[in-house]
C-alpha cells in the first residue's frame, strides 16, 4: 500500500479537486484506491456523494478507538472507496496534542488498513501537527501550487517542517492560465516539480456543481487529461521511492 | 460479501420475470446487457481450480471471481473477432496481467458459450449515491433449462441497505443460495472433461482377450482429437494426455500379452512404442520450458542471464521438433499404422490366455508386477544408481496402471487405498527420477562445443541445485520404497491377488 497526500498550507488551491481526480484515475488504472478525507469541510466526500456512515468523535478517530476500515464506504466508481470526513475533525489539532506520539497517529492508523493499493489523503489547509503526521506517513506529498507568489512562498515553510523528509514534497502547478513567470520560478527553485501542468478549467467548477469529479463529467477535457498525466507521473514517482 | 438468490420455484423463468422484479423493487435500472458469454480455461482447468472464471463477453474480456462473478477481478476491452489461444499473444492489460501467474504458457480454449441477458439495477439515497446494487441474470445454455438468478452486490459501508434489499427479495419468495449458477455451469463443464478419462474394466467375467481388445479400441478412439491438438500445438496438455494414453495402452498390452499370439502382441506394442518415441523430443523440451520459473529459482540472480540464453536456445529448438512430430502424426505411415492397429484389435485374439476370465488374469498380473516392484524396491539404497531407481519407477507405473484399470474387479474394497499408497511412492520416485534425468541432460548439453561461459556457469549452478534436491529426496524415497516392500504390504497383496494355484 502506497500513500499519497495532497497538502498545502493555503486554502482554495485545488487540493480536493486534485485528490478526487487522482483517486478516480488511480482506481481506473486498476489500483484499489482509498480516498481519505481529513478535511472537516468534507468536500471530497461531498464531490463523490459519500456521507459518513455514522458520526465519530475526533478523539476516537485519532486514538485508534474507531477502526478506520469500519468507516470506509464504496464510491460509485469501481475500485474506489472513500473514508468521508466527520465534522468533528475540526478538532484534529487539539486532539492530536493530547495524545501520546502525536506526530505518528496517522502512521499508526494507516498501518491498520489492508486491502488497498493506494491511499490518497485529502488534507485541510494548515501547518500544524496534522501536517507533521502527513510528512511521516505519506510516501509522496503533492503540493498543488497555483501560479501566484503567495502560493509559492508556502513551499519553504513546508520544506522546513518536513526536515529530512523534504524530498517527498513534490509541487505541481495547478489552475494555470498559459505560461506564467511563477511556474518558471517554481521549476527553477523546486526541480522536483511535476512536469504536468494542470490548467484552469470551468469544467472543474461545473463538475463540483454536479457533485462529481471532472474525470467523470468531462473525461476528454484538457484538465482531465492533465490529471491523467499527473497520475502517471505519480505512479512512476511511487515506483522509484521506498515506502515511508 | 455479495448474496446470490434464486427465484421462487413456481416462477416462470424468462426475461419478463426480470422486468417484473425490477418494477416491484422500484430500482434504477441500467440498459439490459445481452450477448453470448464464452467461458474459457486452460485444457487442464487451471483457472477454475484457482477460483477464477475467464469470460469473453460483448466488447470485453473479464476475469470473475468464481462464486462471486458480480465482482470482476479484471476487465480488458476486446472487440476483435478471434482471440489468440496463447496469453502471450494478447495485448497487455489488466486481464492478461491477472491471468499470467495462473495460466503461464498454457492455451486458453473456449469451453462453453452461454447466451446471457443481464440487468444491473441500483438503489440510491437522497444525494443520488448508490447504496445498494443488484444484478439479475438470465442464462439460456444449450441443452439445459434457462437459469435465472440475482446477485446483490456488497457495497462497502452499506451493509444495512444490502440486508434490506435481500430481505425484500426473500419476502417475494427468492431463496438465498450458496451456489452461484454461472460458476456451477462452468464447474459442470470441468467435471465433464475430467470424467472423460479412460475408464477401467467393469466386467471381470469377460474373456480377457475380448475385454482387452475392446478397451484398447476405445483408447484408440481417444487418440485423433489428442493428435489434432498436438499437430495444431494448441497446448502442451494435448501431448501429455496423448503420451499418458499411449503409455497405458502399451503397459496393459504388455501385461496381458498372453491373450495375443506373440507376433500380434509384439506388433501392437511396436506401433504404440513408435508413436510414443516420436514425441519424446517435444515432450523433453516442454518439460524444461514449462518448469522455467522453477529452474530460475534454483540459481542465483547473477547467473540467470546465462539461464535465459539456455532457455532461449530450447525455445528455438522446439518449433523444429514440433514440426517433425506434426509431420509424423499427419503422415501416410501413421495412417497405415493406425489402420493396422485397428485391424489387429478387431480380430479375435487367439493367444493362450485369450479366454481366461479378465479378473483372474488381472489378479495374476497384479501379483506378479507387485512382486517385481517390491523386489526391486527392496534393493534400492542411498547409493543406488539412478538407472536402477528408474527401473523401480517403471515397475510402479505398470502396477499403478493395473490397479487403475482392473482394481475395481480384483480388489473392490482395497484398490483405492492401495492406489493412494502407491501414488505417494510414485510421487517421490517421479521427482527423484526427474531431477536425475534433468541433471544428466544438463551435463550432456554442457559437453556440447561452443556453449557460452555464462550458460555453462548457470547450468553448473543448476546441476548443483538439482543434485542437492535429489540428495534431500533420498530419505523420503527410501521410506516410500521400504513401505512398498514391507512384509505387511506383501502380505496384503498376496491375500488379494495371489492365485489359489500358487498358494
Amino acid at each position: 500500500m502506497r500513500t499519497l497526500a495532497l497538502l498545502s498550507p493555503k486554502g482554495g488551491v485545488g487540493k480536493t479537486t486534485t485528490a478526487v481526480a487522482l483517486a478516480v484515475r488511480l482506481a481506473a488504472l486498476g489500483q484499489r484506491t482509498l480516498l481519505i478525507d481529513l478535511d472537516p469541510q468534507g468536500a471530497a466526500g461531498h464531490l463523490l456523494r459519500v456521507r459518513p456512515a455514522a458520526p465519530v468523535k475526533a478523539k476516537r478517530f485519532w486514538d485508534g478507538g474507531a477502526e478506520w476500515e469500519d468507516l470506509v464506504r464504496a464510491a460509485d466508481v469501481p475500485g474506489l472507496d472513500v473514508l468521508p470526513a466527520a465534522t468533528s475533525l475540526r478538532r484534529t489539532e487539539v486532539v492530536l496534542e493530547g495524545l501520546a506520539h502525536p506526530r505518528w497517529r496517522l502512521d499508526a492508523q494507516l498501518d491498520g488498513l489492508a486491502g488497498w493499493d493506494r491511499v490518497v489523503l485529502d488534507c485541510p489547509p494548515g501547518s500544524g501537527l496534522l501536517v507533521e503526521n502527513l510528512m511521516r506517513a505519506a510516501d509522496l506529498v503533492v503540493v498543488p501550487v497555483p501560479p501566484s507568489q503567495l502560493a509559492l512562498r508556502t513551499l519553504p515553510a513546508l520544506a522546513q517542517l518536513a526536515g529530512h523528509r523534504a524530498e517527498r514534497l513534490r509541487p505541481v502547478v495547478v489552475m494555470a492560465r498559459g505560461a506564467h513567470p511563477v511556474s518558471t520560478e517554481l521549476r527553477r527553485t523546486w526541480p522536483s516539480t511535476f512536469a504536468t501542468v494542470v490548467p484552469f478549467a470551468e469544467a472543474v467548477e461545473s463538475a463540483a456543481a454536479a457533485r462529481t469529479s471532472v474525470m467523470l463529467s468531462a473525461p476528454r477535457s484538457r484538465v482531465a487529461m492533465a490529471y491523467r498525466a499527473l497520475a502517471t507521473e505519480i505512479e512512476a514517482a511511487l515506483a522509484a521511492t521506498a515506502p515511508a | 460479501m455479495c448474496t446470490v438468490l434464486l427465484p421462487p420455484p413456481d416462477l416462470a423463468v424468462d426475461r419478463s420475470a426480470i422486468t417484473r422484479l425490477m418494477t416491484a423493487l422500484a430500482m434504477k435500472v441500467a440498459p439490459t446487457r445481452a450477448g453470448v458469454w464464452t467461458l474459457l480455461d486452460t485444457p487442464d482447468h487451471r483457472l477454475i481450480q484457482a477460483g477464477q472464471l475467464l469470460v469473453r463477453r460483448p466488447g470485453e474480456l473479464a476475469v470473475l471471481a468464481a462464486g462471486r462473478p458480480a465482482e470482476a477481478l479484471a476487465v480488458q476491452p476486446w472487440t476483435a473477432r478471434s482471440l489468440p489461444r496463447l496469453l502471450a499473444e494478447w495485448p497487455a492489460g489488466p486481464v492478461r496481467k491477472r491471468l499470467a501467474p495462473v495460466v503461464d504458457i498454457r492455451a486458453l480454449l473456449p469451453l462453453a458459450a452461454v447466451p446471457m441477458q443481464g440487468v444491473i439495477a441500483s438503489r440510491q439515497d437522497d444525494h443520488g449515491k448508490t447504496v445498494a446494487r443488484l444484478a439479475a441474470w438470465l442464462a439460456t445454455p444449450t441443452g439445459t433449462a434457462p437459469l435465472l438468478w440475482v446477485v446483490v452486490a456488497a457495497l462497502r459501508g452499506y451493509r444495512h441497505e444490502h440486508r434490506t434489499l435481500v430481505a425484500e427479495l426473500v419476502a417475494r419468495g427468492w431463496r438465498v443460495s450458496d451456489v452461484e449458477p454461472l460458476t456451477a455451469l462452468r464447474r459442470s463443464v470441468a467435471d465433464d472433461a475430467v470424467e472423460d478419462g479412460l475408464a477401467g474394466f467393469t466386467d471381470g467375467t469377460q474373456p480377457a482377450g475380448a475385454a482387452l481388445c475392446a478397451w484398447l479400441s476405445e483408447a484408440v478412439q481417444r487418440l485423433p482429437p489428442l493428435e489434432a491438438g498436438v499437430k495444431d500445438d494448441i497446448d502442451t496438455e494435448f501431448l501429455h494426455d496423448l503420451r499418458v494414453t499411449l503409455r497405458k495402452m502399451r503397459a496393459l498390452t504388455a501385461q496381458f500379452k498372453t491373450v495375443f499370439t506373440p507376433a500380434v502382441g509384439e506388433r501392437i506394442r511396436t506401433i504404440l512404442g513408435d508413436w510414443s518415441r516420436a514425441s519424446n523430443a517435444v515432450r523433453d523440451l516442454d518439460v524444461w520450458l514449462l518448469a522455467k520459473a522453477e529452474h530460475a529459482a534454483l540459481v542465483p540472480a547473477s547467473l540467470r542471464p546465462g539461464l535465459d540464453i539456455f532457455f532461449a536456445a530450447l525455445a528455438v529448438e522446439r518449433p523444429a521438433a514440433q514440426r517433425r512430430l506434426a509431420a509424423r502424426l499427419g503422415s501416410a505411415v501413421h495412417r497405415r499404422e493406425r489402420a493396422a492397429l485397428a485391424k489387429l484389435l478387431a480380430a479375435a485374439p487367439t493367444g493362450p490366455d485369450a479366454t481366461v476370465p479378465l479378473a483372474t488374469l488381472a489378479a495374476l498380473r497384479t501379483w506378479k508386477t507387485f512382486r517385481q516392484a517390491a523386489r526391486d524396491a527392496a534393493l534400492v539404497h542411498a547409493a543406488t544408481a539412478s538407472a536402477e531407481v528408474h527401473a523401480v519407477r517403471i515397475r510402479c507405473k505398470k502396477l499403478r496402471y493395473l490397479l487403475d484399470a482392473c482394481g475395481e474387479l480384483t480388489a473392490p474394497d482395497d484398490h483405492q487405498e492401495l492406489r493412494d499408497r502407491l501414488k505417494a511412492v510414485q510421487a517421490v520416485l517421479g521427482t527423484y527420477n526427474d531431477v536425475a534425468v534433468q541433471s544428466a541432460g544438463l551435463l550432456q548439453r554442457v559437453s556440447a562445443r561452443g556453449t557460452p561461459p555464462a550458460v555453462l556457469l548457470a547450468m553448473g549452478a543448476m546441476v548443483g541445485a538439482l543434485d542437492r534436491t535429489r540428495a534431500g529426496l533420498t530419505q523420503p524415497l527410501l521410506n516410500g520404497l521400504a513401505d512398498l516392500s514391507a512384509s505387511a504390504t506383501r502380505t496384503r497383496y498376496r491375500r488379494l491377488f495371489r492365485p489359489a494355484t500358487e498358494a
